[in-house]
Parts: C-alpha cells; structure tokens; sequence
C-alpha cells in the first residue's frame, strides 16, 4: 500500500505568466510580419526573417510549451515538478533573452547584446532542462510520452548550443562548414527535436483524451521515436560533413517516423468516442492537415528536382513558415482552448465543483470569437503562403493583416480566460 | 441532560457527582474514578465509549447505568472511524522485532497517585528515530494514546491479562511533512478486490471512461455529493486523476486506488 499524494498540479502562477508573454509575442510578431512583407520574399538568411523566427520560435511557441509542460508533465509522470522557482527562472531569462536576441538579429549586430541574449536563452533551457529532467527521474510512470518529453528537452539544449555556436562562429569564423549549412542544423534540430519531437509527446496523451479514444496501440509512436532521432541525428552529421545522400536519407527516415504518428493520431481520431470536435480540437486537426505540406516540401527541396530550380528560395521560406506558423503554431493555438481554461477554471472553483452548478471550462471565452480566430487564421496563412511562394509582397502583407486580427482575437480569448471571475451562485 | 458516546465522563461529573459512583460500580478497572487526582487527569480526556473500552465493559451497560441516575441516551449515529492500525502495528512491529525499542512501567507511578504523563512525554522526547517506547500499564491510555498520535507517533495497543502494553513508534521526518490528512493509497489489485468485497456499506458503482475531462472529475464529485453515509463510490476511470484527488482530501473523502493497465483504473471512495 503506498500513499500518493494528491496535490502534484503547479500553482498557475508558474504557469499563466507563460500564456501571457507569448501570446503577447505572437501578437507583436504578426504586426511585423504585416509591416515586413520583405522578410519572406528574399533569401531565408535576412535579417527580418532571422528576428522574426526567433521571436516566434522562443517568445511564443517555447514560451507557451514551457508553461503547457509544468502542467502536463505532473499528469503524464504522476509526480510533482521538481522545482516552481526553476520554472520561474527559466521564465524570465527566456522572455528577456528572445527580446535581446530578436533585436539583435533585426539590427544585425553580431555583438555583445546579441551574445547576452543567446547566454540568456542557454541558461532559461538549461533551468528548464534540469527541472523536466529531475522530475521525470521521479517518475515511477515509464511510458513513451515520458521518452519523448525527455528526448525532446535534450534536443532543445542541443539547439540553444547550436545557435550560440553559429553566432560565435559567425562573428569569429572558425568552422570549416557554411553558416548556412549550420543554420540548416541548427533549424532542424530545433524543429523535429525539439518542437515536432515534443509535440508528439505531448499530443499523443493528450489528443486521445480529448477525442475520448480508448485502447490505442503505441507502436506506431516507439516506430516514430526511432526514425525520427536517429534520423536526426545522422541528418546533422551529413549537414555537417556536407554529405548529400546522407542528408536525403535522413529526411526520409524523419518523414516516415512523423507518418507513423500522423497513423497514431489519425487511429485515435477514428476510435473517437466523442464525435463532435469543439473550436479547439477544430483549429488543432486543421494544423495536423497543414502538417502534411511541409512534409512534401521537404522531399522535393532535397531530391532538387529540375522544375522547382528557380523555386528553391521561396519553397524554403514557405517550408519554415508552414511548419513555425501552420502547424506549430495553429496547434498552441487550438490547445490554448484545451487547457488554459481548464486551468483557470480549477484556480477559480477549486472546492466548489460538483457542489453547485458552475461554468465549464469551454465557458471561460467567447466561443464565437474562437470560430472568428479559426477562419481569419486558416484564410490568412493561406494567403501569406501564396504570398510567399509567388515572391508577392502585397499578398505576404494581406496575409500578415488577417493574421494579426485572428491573432489579436485570440489574445481577447486568452485574456478573458485569464481574467475570468467566479459566477456569483 | 442528553448524551451519547462522545460525552466527556468531566462533563457527567460536573453534571451529576453521582456519576463517580456509578460508573465505578460497574467493574474494578473504573476504580481509579474514585482516585481524585486520576480523576482529574483522566475524566477530561475520556469519552464514554473511551470509558467503555478501558475498563472492558460494554458501551450500553455504562448508558444504562448513567440512565439509572438521569442522564437521557442520544443514540449516536455516527459511525465508527476506520482505523489505519494494520499500516501502524507492521511498522512497530518491526521495531520490536529488532528489539528497537525502550520500557517505562508507569504502574509504579500510578499505584503512588502519579500522574505519569510528564514521564512519558519526556520518555517519548528522547527517542530516536524508528525506535518505538513500550509503556506498561494496567488500563489502555486512551487519552495518552490521542495526544501522542496527534504529534505524529504511530501507536499500537497490546493487552495481556491486566497488563497493558502500548506501544509508540516515532516515524522519519519525511512522513512528517507529508501533510497529515493525505488518505489517498495506491494498492495492488488484490487488495483493492479484497477491500471492495470486504466493504461493509453499499457499492455505488460509476463508469466515467467515456467522458471527455473534466465531465469524469465533475461527475465523481457531483455523486460524491449526494453519496450516503453507508455508500461507498466504486469508479472506472482511464487514468488515476490527478486533478480529483486535492479535491478529495479537501472533502475528507478516503480513497483507494489500483490500476489495472494503463487505460484502467478503479477507485472506491468513501467517507
């Protein structure tokens, strides 16, 4: 007989702040890519383009997994997070230091700001390393989430590095590879590592408990695991020893393993006991859709096919965006509607509930705004994907407008979630 | 004046001095009623069914004498508290086992008049961790027995003739700390059947697996609710649900859980 205990939830403390900042961010990053149209109609190495990407990539999407995380990890481990002051560290080092590092690149200053902001970021990832991994060496529960949560965390810290040693390497040279080729890994490492590595984790929990999908077969995920990380990790030894071949496999062994998942999550949706998919879940299976262009861009971006020659730039940047915006972050997006309200929900009615008659969480924000944000969003990112791969400032420009309303309806969301008041009973 | 089991035997004596006798009237072991110092000590701390317990007497036959003398019997209609003494005793035991533990004999002291509380307070101050003191006694030191669990020292109980023997274990500081109130146990799948097949109250049995979150934790708690006293709340849920069991605690609901696979869970729940 064991006692458990019962309190393993993070005070929200910890975890709202995360929300905040990065919708915050996500808001400020569709206005400059309102006003920037630019930085995705030339080559991907700019330096609007660079700014861009690391706000969004650190001051939103990390920003909010880290948040999501400290709530999810006590759920999927069954254990309490090993530190709350780590987490608010982290928190603050990674806001400041995604600022620093946005500034910098968009100045194009290779010097000491950009380098405290890198410090900053490094110093936030290794806060958050070492708390996931204190917490999950805690845990009795060894299930694949758990593996990939750990994985991905490990790639996160790889990235951060990576990144460091490409500034440095960019302000003194002394590597032998291209910049370019090292930003390819460094992007990678942070896209199917950390992120795409993370998200299955995380989805592959919680999406069956939202869809209600009962006796799910892991399998298809231990396959994903191990394309996908070895497949990584010899993508980077070919980026880096400048192997083509080697490069083209890897991408081949990491598409598979993300379609191996894509069956899992795609099964779960088929077992679904609940039928009907709620705003969030909506926003959340239009990523997973968005997901499979990215996928095919990939294929032919390495096999060089002869027609897309001259298309080789503009596919680029509509690869990384389809994948930081169209799928990443679409899905934050949608899991926002999953949990944050959830979480407040439990802050606000804690000792109440089943007592007298409450609100839902799904009552916490506005439904039809949340309908509003899903068509502005998928009606925008189709524009700035046409823009982009047409080379069409004006068309990257109407799609960054849309988005920054859909964005800012999804902020009104946030905050009325946030700032919800108990019902008078 | 109305009472029931949990009156205190000083609350009888203020009310009617009468008491005094008759209770020692029932059997030898209540003589110490007559003793007034051990009166004092003992009379504020004891409750009838205490009373009952210590000079091994049936509860009823106290109230029948008390009615004799005018006291109106409340039937009481709370239920006895489960107690945790199997987890207590193998502890203990254990410390008795590797003969980690110390004596005090307080007949001495009783015999004279003494009140030995401050003895074995002290006794109890001294001793180690995982060390347990054996106090010798010819009654079961309820009261005692109260004040020591109440700052964190397991107890166990052992009569052999007239000699009592009780036993307390001082625990490790992390089971300090653990908030005292934590009743939520993880067991093995047998004992979890044998606790469900043994349970004495009515199974109430709930199926949330089909339900999306937080419907599971609303509607265990919205049962729970109108849940009676002789119902236990018997759930099939997909995973243990960390969110329910603060809930839980808060409401002083006891919880048992085992997990059968990973999407298969059972929880009883009762008060």
């Amino acid at each position: 007989m064991n006692q458990i205990a019962s309190q393993n939830a993070p005070s929200p403390k910890v975890v709202v702040p995360h929300f905040v900042f990065g919708s915050l961010t996500w808001l400020v990053v569709s206005l400059l890519i309102l006003f920037n149209p630019t930085a995705f109609t030339q080559h991907f190495f700019n330096p609007l383009l660079l700014s861009i990407t690391h706000l969004l990539a650190l001051g939103w999407m990390t920003m909010v997994i880290f948040g999501a995380l400290y709530q999810l990890i006590p759920v999927i481990m069954e254990v309490k997070l090993y530190s709350e002051r780590f987490a608010l560290f982290s928190f603050v080092l990674l806001g400041f230091g995604s600022v620093l590092l946005a500034y910098s690149f968009w100045q194009f200053s290779f010097h000491s700001i950009l380098f405290v902001g890198a410090t900053f970021v490094v110093v936030a990832v290794v806060f958050f390393v070492t708390n996931v991994l204190i917490t999950a060496y805690s845990s009795k529960k060894k299930n694949i989430e758990r593996i990939f949560i750990i994985t991905a965390s490990i790639w996160l810290l790889f990235t951060v590095l990576a990144g460091l040693t490409l500034a440095i390497n960019f302000a003194f040279p002394f590597m032998k590879t291209s910049n370019l080729e090292l930003l390819k890994l460094h992007a990678h490492a942070g896209i199917v590592g950390w992120f795409i590595q993370l998200i299955i984790g995380v989805s592959s929990k919680l999406l069956p408990m939202f869809m209600v999908s009962h006796n799910l077969k892991t399998k298809k995920l231990t396959y994903a695991y191990f394309l996908i990380n070895i497949g990584l990790i010899f993508g980077i030894i070919s980026l880096f020893i400048q192997w083509k071949s080697g490069v083209i496999i890897s991408v081949i062994m990491v598409v598979l393993g993300i379609f191996s998942y894509l069956s899992f999550i795609f099964k779960a949706y088929k077992k679904r006991v609940k039928k009907r998919l709620d705003i969030g879940m909506k926003q959340s299976a239009l990523s997973f859709v968005v997901l499979v262009i990215p996928l095919f861009l990939i294929l032919s971006l390495v096999f060089n096919f002869e027609l897309i020659n001259n298309l080789t730039l503009p596919l680029s940047v509509a690869y990384g965006s389809t994948i930081f915006i169209g799928f990443i972050s679409s899905l934050i997006m949608g899991q926002t509607y999953k949990t944050l309200p959830f979480i407040i929900w439990l802050k606000v009615y804690r000792g109440r509930i089943g007592k007298v008659k409450l609100p839902l969480p799904k009552d916490l924000f506005a439904e039809k705004v949340a309908v509003a944000q899903l068509w502005l969003f998928a009606i925008g990112f189709l524009l700035l994907l046409t823009g982009i791969s047409s080379t069409t400032n004006c068309l990257v420009s109407t799609g960054g407008t849309v988005l920054f309303l859909s964005v800012a309806l999804y902020n009104y969301n946030v905050l009325k979630i946030i700032f919800h008041k108990p019902k008078k009973t | 004046m109305k009472i029931n089991k949990q009156t205190k035997i000083s609350t009888l004596i203020k009310e009617n001095q009468e008491t005094i006798e008759a209770i020692a009237s029932i059997s030898s072991h209540f003589n110490k009623l007559r003793n007034p110092l051990l009166r004092k000590i003992l009379a504020s701390r004891v409750t009838i069914e205490d009373a009952a317990r210590i000079g091994k007497c049936d509860v009823n036959i106290l109230f029948k004498k008390l009615a004799d003398i005018g006291f109106e019997i409340e039937t009481s209609p709370m239920l006895k508290e489960e107690k945790n003494e199997i987890l207590q005793n193998s502890a203990i035991l254990e410390a008795i086992n590797s003969s980690k533990f110390s004596t005090l004999d307080v007949r001495p002291a009783l015999a004279k008049g003494e009140d030995p509380f401050k003895n074995i307070m002290e006794a109890l101050k001294t001793l180690k961790e995982g060390y347990a003191l054996e106090v010798i006694n010819t009654f079961e030191p309820t009261p005692l027995i109260k004040i020591v669990n109440s700052k964190g020292y397991l107890s166990m109980v052992e009569t052999k003739k007239d000699t009592v023997f009780t036993y307390f274990l001082k625990v490790a500081e992390i089971e300090k700390i653990q908030p005292a109130e934590t009743s939520t146990f993880k067991i093995s799948n047998d004992a979890f059947e044998e606790k469900k097949a043994n349970c004495k109250k009515e199974i109430h049995e709930i199926d949330v697996r089909n339900l999306e979150m937080p419907l599971p934790m609303l509607t265990i708690l919205q049962e729970l609710e109108s849940l009676k006293e002789n119902e236990v709340l018997y759930v099939h849920h997909k995973k243990i649900p960390q969110y329910l069991l603060p809930e839980l605690e808060e409401r002083k609901f006891k919880t048992w859980i085992t997990e059968i696979n990973s999407e298969n869970v059972k929880l009883l729940i009762h008060k």
